[in-house]
């Protein structure tokens, strides 16, 4: 899951370098905390949060695949 | 697209071996085509926090290929025309590398197929998870379509949209959200209005679509996203509906 969520927004942003992506895992349920550089904060949420939404969409059919929930936190 | 060209990039890994295995196939390139220097070595976290990883700075040497493969391919690209029908290019399998790369990491094993078509590229998975790939009414197909556009955007710059589809699943739900408009507008004739559930754009326009010919009715997307729908209504000759209610009335 967090190599997922990293490739996506490495894939995303305009500095990819700066990219990072913490994981607290937990028994049932995993935090992803992503943090970009601040330019491109608006690459991974969009117009509306619609590429925050599809990214925790994503990760969350991911966690589920492993039988866990996902969160995704964008840190600014 | 990229700001700045530049021939060498920063991947990261569990391990310098991963690192170095994210780098090749992203790049695409041998590793006889780089030069390879360790930044960091990857380190045991505790309970899986405060580990880092590894992190390598990859230089590119055989500077013209690679650069034109990530910057330039497009061109070289667009020149094979593409079939009406869709075929493989260049663009078609740098977009099928990402998909199976995404996949890769959900740990999905499907297989993945992508096609040049004239104003789109299409793309088609086949595989054991299909069910968790396109969630419930299509959600996680849709994000993942979503993000594929916005990776694609920056390898390639066709322009054009990018559609996946999971087990033929959207073309499944295009015959079902037909009927389900020809239901809808046979009830908006009998009650003067009728409604259909919340759809995405593409959905909403199959719909549009559907209904354009049908005698009687005219069709509108009302709301905002994610809720935005389409409501139809009867459409009678004004002239004719008010007389009809003055009809109503007196008698």
């Amino acid at each position: 899951m967090k190599d997922l969520l990293e490739y996506l927004a490495k894939s995303l942003v305009d500095n990819p370098n700066d990219v990072q992506v913490e994981m607290i895992e937990g028994e049932r349920s995993v935090i992803l905390q992503l943090k970009v550089n601040p330019v491109d904060i608006g690459k991974v949420i969009g117009k509306g949060g619609r590429i925050a939404q599809a990214l925790r969409t994503l990760i969350k059919a991911a966690a589920t695949k492993r039988g866990k929930n996902a969160i995704v936190e964008i840190l600014d | 697209m990229r700001e700045e060209k530049r021939d060498w990039y920063e991947f990261t890994g569990k391990s310098v071996e991963e690192a170095l295995g994210k780098a090749l196939e992203e790049l695409g390139v041998e590793e006889s085509q780089i030069e390879i220097e360790i930044l960091e070595e990857p380190q045991k976290g505790f309970l899986g926090l405060g580990g880092k990883e590894a992190r390598i700075k990859v230089i590119l040497l055989a500077e013209g290929a690679v650069r034109e493969k990530l910057e330039g391919g497009e061109a070289a690209a667009r020149a094979q025309a593409p079939e009406e029908t869709g075929g493989e290019t260049k663009d078609s399998s740098e977009i099928e590398t990402i998909v199976s790369r995404v996949l890769k990491l959900m740990d999905i094993e499907a297989r993945v197929e992508a096609k040049e078509k004239a104003d789109s590229f299409v793309v088609d998975v086949w595989g054991e998870d299909a069910a968790l790939l396109i969630g419930k009414g299509g959600n996680t197909l849709e994000a993942l379509q979503t993000l594929v556009n916005l990776c694609a955007r920056r390898k390639i710059s066709t322009g054009k949209k990018v559609i996946v589809d999971v087990e033929g699943y959207r073309k499944r739900r295009k015959a079902r959200i037909e009927k389900q408009a020809q239901d809808k507008a046979k009830e908006a004739l009998e009650k003067g209005k009728s409604e259909l559930p919340a759809m995405t754009a593409a959905e909403r326009k199959i719909v549009h679509v559907a209904l354009r010919d049908f005698e009687g009715v005219r069709t509108e997307s009302v709301g905002d996203e994610p809720e935005r729908r389409v409501v139809i209504y009867a459409e009678k000759n004004k002239k004719t509906s008010v007389s009809r209610e003055t009809e109503t009335e007196n008698q």
